[in-house]
Parts: structure tokens; sequence; C-alpha cells
């Protein structure tokens, strides 16, 4: 290994003033981490935070500017053309697409693992069909297979949160399969079969808990694209349905206001822009500090 | 080598079927065409007339033969709404959305790999840093907010960009932009961690012990050996691409293939619709079939053994 660092050390120049300034220090971590706290918390308490019902309208109200644009305070992001308040439907929208985003990757996530096991465990012709899935999912935009399954099937929320569940199943699938079939081959799984414990109990009690930590980094890695994937289609108008809304949804109906009203698309479209980003500077660093060999 | 091939085509060949049976499975799952295509006052036996042409009341798997079978023969149905076939509807759209995808993909290709290399190779300084910073950035940003941006900025309040429309090259550039960007940083982060990868084997170590100066091993020993991990992303990145072209084309009001997919969902009208989706399966496929040869021409070992 010295040999090794030694090597690097002539490769790689002294250390930048930004390091030393600590852009890559936690406190970009920390900011990510309580940007998405805040996230989760406005998430959960949503209609105690909402100054206005998120559908509420208001003729007399519309198109007011947010306060930094010289609005006033009854609407602190502004109100959209039918008078709604802007930060109520971003804090409403925020709560829909961050159920979607987690119950989605939830679904994928078991889903996949699950898949994956099957798939080492049986060996053979199950395992054969299930990577010739996950090679055709891994190839093929998802997103276009989405907005079709939701033209068809329109406006079902169920159906657009199994859509959106679906994306990223091969990942996990992948994961858990390979990391099976080097458990299997481990000599403390050999002995608690052995020992006669039957064949779930194996999977579920000792072979679950050693490939959790890897199934969760790919959960972090995984969720901003899950997100992009909801609001994509609510932005294409074949995601969440009014009177529902979600931030994607919010921006649709925003770009139709750019020139009087571009607070209506921007207040909701930097908020997706903020989570994504602090998901994946999180997920960096947890990658990182969790799990050095991935990188 | 012959023997990898065939595995790759056979298995090109397995992901093509499996994308023309869902759109099967869907278009019969989703109901009756009959009920949304006719209106709801229409009398019983033309209801039965239309079901009898279009072949709904016969059973699934003669449907299911009967749909492969014009599917073979070019028969991608007609669109509903102008009685054309769908298949010439589509390829009158695709030169400009080739045209947008093809800019963007190699901008994004060619910024993304030699950002991606400079950085590795200053690993940790401030152009590593900030060549990172907008790779994150890059690929953190929804292409439809980052569109929306560029046209209130340029658009709206500087002026200097068309919002919508493709007739001069002052058209291309917010859309060109928009959709290399997310591929330009993900090219850019993947190729820099391929690059460090391989400064980290032995062979480089090798290199270095018998005298080779730092281009040399640089050009010859690491970038070579770097290049096969990223060749394997360029590919993934050109269907992130075409799905981009949906949400980017409509932003921009760009009249391509992916705007022709946004208005046919919108307007249920199936036969576009699946035509679109088995077009950019086809040639997703072809492009990975592509790109696992050059992956057996760069790498001997795949060549060899007939797996990677």
């Amino acid at each position: 290994m010295a040999v090794i660092d030694q090597s690097d050390a002539i490769l790689v120049k002294p250390p930048s003033f930004v390091k030393r300034i600590g852009l890559d220090r936690p406190w970009i971590v920390i900011f990510a981490g309580v940007y998405l706290g805040l996230v989760v918390l406005v998430a959960i308490f949503a209609p105690l935070l909402q100054p206005y019902d998120h559908a509420a309208q208001d003729l007399f109200e519309i198109r007011n500017p947010p306060v930094f644009m010289g609005g006033d305070w009854n609407y602190i992001l502004g109100s959209d053309d039918l008078g709604r308040d802007v930060l109520s439907r971003v804090i409403y929208g925020t709560k829909i697409s961050v159920v979607i985003a987690l119950v989605g990757t939830g679904i994928g996530a078991v889903l996949g693992s699950f898949l994956g096991i099957v798939a080492a465990h049986f060996r053979g012709w199950v395992d054969d069909v299930i990577m010739m899935f996950v090679d055709a999912q891994s190839s093929l935009p998802f997103l276009i297979f989405a907005l079709a399954v939701l033209a068809f099937f329109s406006g079902s929320f169920i159906v657009l949160v199994i859509v959106v569940g679906i994306d990223g199943w091969e990942r996990y699938a992948r994961l858990s399969r390979g990391m099976t079939l080097a458990g299997a081959s481990n000599t403390y799984i050999e002995a608690v079969k052995a020992l006669g414990v039957p064949t779930w109990k194996v999977y579920a009690r000792h072979l679950l808990p050693n490939i959790l930590p890897a199934l969760m980094i790919q959960f972090t890695i995984n969720l901003p694209g899950t997100i992009l994937l909801e609001t994509s289609l609510s932005f294409l108008g074949l995601g969440v349905q009014p009177p529902m809304t979600s931030l994607g949804q919010m921006l649709g109906y925003g770009r139709d206001y750019l020139l009087q009203a571009p607070w209506i698309a921007v207040a909701p479209g930097l908020t997706i822009f903020f989570i994504t980003l602090s998901i994946s500077i999180l997920g960096d660093w947890l990658r990182d500090h969790l799990d050095p060999s991935l990188r | 080598m012959l023997g990898f091939i065939s595995l790759k085509l056979l298995r090109a060949i397995a992901t093509l079927w499996i994308v023309v049976t869902f759109v099967f499975i869907i278009l019969r799952a989703s109901g009756d065409p009959t009920y949304v295509l006719l209106p709801d006052d229409t009398p019983q036996y033309i209801i039965d007339i239309y079901r009898d042409r279009w072949g709904i009341n016969r059973p699934l798997w003669q449907q299911y033969f009967t749909y492969m079978g014009s599917l073979l023969q070019g028969d991608f149905g007609v669109s509903f709404f102008d009685f054309r076939p769908a298949l010439d509807l589509v390829l009158e759209r695709v030169p400009k959305t080739l045209q947008l995808g093809l800019v963007a993909y190699a901008g994004g290709a060619i910024i993304g790999v030699t950002l991606g290399v400079i950085a590795a190779l200053n690993r940790n300084t401030l152009i590593d840093r900030a060549t990172m910073a907008v790779a994150v950035f890059g690929y953190s940003m929804p292409n439809f907010f980052f569109g929306l941006l560029l046209i209130i900025v340029f658009s709206l309040q500087l002026r200097w960009l068309p919002p919508s429309g493709s007739d001069t090259w002052q058209h291309m550039v917010m859309p060109a932009v928009t959709l290399g960007l997310a591929a330009a940083s993900q090219i850019a982060r993947f190729t820099r961690s391929s690059v460090l990868e391989v400064l980290r084997q032995s062979y480089i170590r090798t290199a270095r012990a018998k005298g080779a100066s730092w281009p040399r091993r640089i050009r010859w020993h690491a970038l070579p050996n770097a290049a096969i991990p990223t060749v394997t992303v360029l590919g993934f990145q050109f269907g992130l691409m075409i799905a981009g072209t949906v949400v980017i084309e409509t932003v921009f009001a760009w009249p391509g293939m992916g705007r022709l997919f946004y208005q046919a969902v919108n307007a249920r009208d199936y036969a576009v619709v699946q035509t679109i989706i088995l077009l950019i399966a086809m040639s997703i496929i072809v492009i990975n079939l592509l790109v696992d040869l050059l992956y057996a021409v760069l790498d001997p070992r795949v060549r060899l053994t007939g797996s990677n």
C-alpha cells in the first residue's frame, strides 16, 4: 500500500486553497443534511405549515409578486394565476413529491432485492429469465415507458406510484443477486445451513443483514432519479393530477407564466433542485464513508 | 469472437421481444379502444363493426400473433387523428431529433470526457473541485427546470435567443445546452473515477519504474485502459438522452420525435405512441450492441473469453 500511496503522491499535486477553505468539508454535507431534514419536516407537518389551502383561489389576488420582488407578506412567495398561494402549494407539493419518491423507491428496493435473491437462490433458468429482464430494463430509457403506461391508465395515483417504483428495481436486483451469490459461499452461511436452519430464515436472519448496508446506499443513489422521474412526469402533465399537486406539476403550470410571473415556476424548481442536490451530496458522502471500495 | 457476437445478438433480440410484448400488454390491458375513440352514443352494431375490424373480439393469443405479424411486415398502425400511417408520421420528425440529439450528445461526450480526464489528472486541485462541483450541479438539476431558467434569462430578460422553434442555429443553442448538460456531467464524473481507478493499477507503477515519462504513462498506459468503462457509460447516456428529448423538445417547442411522443401520449394516439417506443427501443438496442462490439475491440480479454 505504501508504494501505491507514493506513486499517487507524485501524480497528485498538493491540496489547494479550496480544500483549505473546506469546500469538501462536512459543512456542505451538514447543510445538505439540514435541508433534507427540513424537507422531511415540511412533508410531515405540511397541513400545519401551509398559510392557505393549496387549492384555495382568490381572483382578487392573482399574480402577486413574492416579498423579495416587492410583494407583501400575505403571499411570501407570491401567488399564481388563480390567486393560489405559491408557498402553500410548494409545501403541499413537496409533501406529495417526497411521499411518491420514498414509497416508489421503497417498492423498487423491495421488489428488486427480492428478485435478486430469488435469482441467486434458484440459479439456472430462473436466474437467466430475471437477468434478461434486468438487462432489458437497464438498457432502455424508463421515462418513455412510464409516459406510455400513464397515458393508457390515465390519472391513477396508484399507477403513478407503482410506475415510479418500478424504475430502478434492476439495480437492487443486480446488487442483491451478486451479494447473495458471494455470501452463500461464506462459511457462516454453510454453518447455519448445516445446523438445519430453514432456508427462509437463513436469508432473513443471516444474509439480509449483511447485504442491507449496500442496499441502503443504493437507495440514496436511486432517490434523486426517482424524484426527477416523478417531477418530469408531472411536469409533462401525466403524473400527479389536479387538485392534487406536486413540485413538477407546479413547474409545468408555471411554464405558461414565465414572462408575467416567473416565481410560479422558479419556486418549485429551486425546491426540487436543492432536494436532488442535497441527496447527491449526502449520498456521495455516505458512499465514501460507509464503503470506500465503491467510490 | 463469433460466440461473443451471437450471444450479444441473442440478448438484443430478447430485449426487443420484451419491449414488443410489453407494448402489446399495455395496449390491451388499458381497455377497449372503441370506448375511448367512438362517441358515447355510438350504436352497438357500429361498435361491433369496429371491434371486428380491429380484431378486439378475437382471442388474446390470436391478437398477439396478428400484432407481431403486422409489426414484422412494417405495419405499425394508423394514427387515430390524421389517419396517416404512424410510421410515416414518426419518420418525418426523426431528422429534427437527430439534429438536436447529435449536437447535444457529441458536445456532451467531448466536454464530459475532456473535463473528466483533466479533473482526474489534477486530482484534489482547484480544477478538480470546480469540475466536480459543476458536474454535481449538472446532474442534480432537473432538465426541464434548467430549460425554463435559460428561457427566463436568455429569451425573456436578455432577449438574445428565441425560446421556441427550430429555424436557425440560434434556436438550437438552448435545447442543446440543456440536453447536453446532464450527459456531460455524468460522463465527466464517470471518466474521472475510471481514470483514477486506472492510475492506481500496478501496471502504471511498472511503467513508471521502467522509466516511462509522465505524458507517456498517461497517453499510452492510463487512457486506453480508462476508455473501456467510459465507452459503456457513453452508450448508456445515449438512451437517457433520447428520454431527455421528450422533455426538452416539449419545453422548447422543438418539432422532433420527442415532442410528437408527448403530443401522442396526451392525445392517447396509440399507434404513434407504440411506433415511437419501438423505434427508440430498436435504436438503443442497436447502439448497445455497437458498444458491446467496441468493447470487444478495446479489450482483448472480452474477445478471447467471450464474456465481460
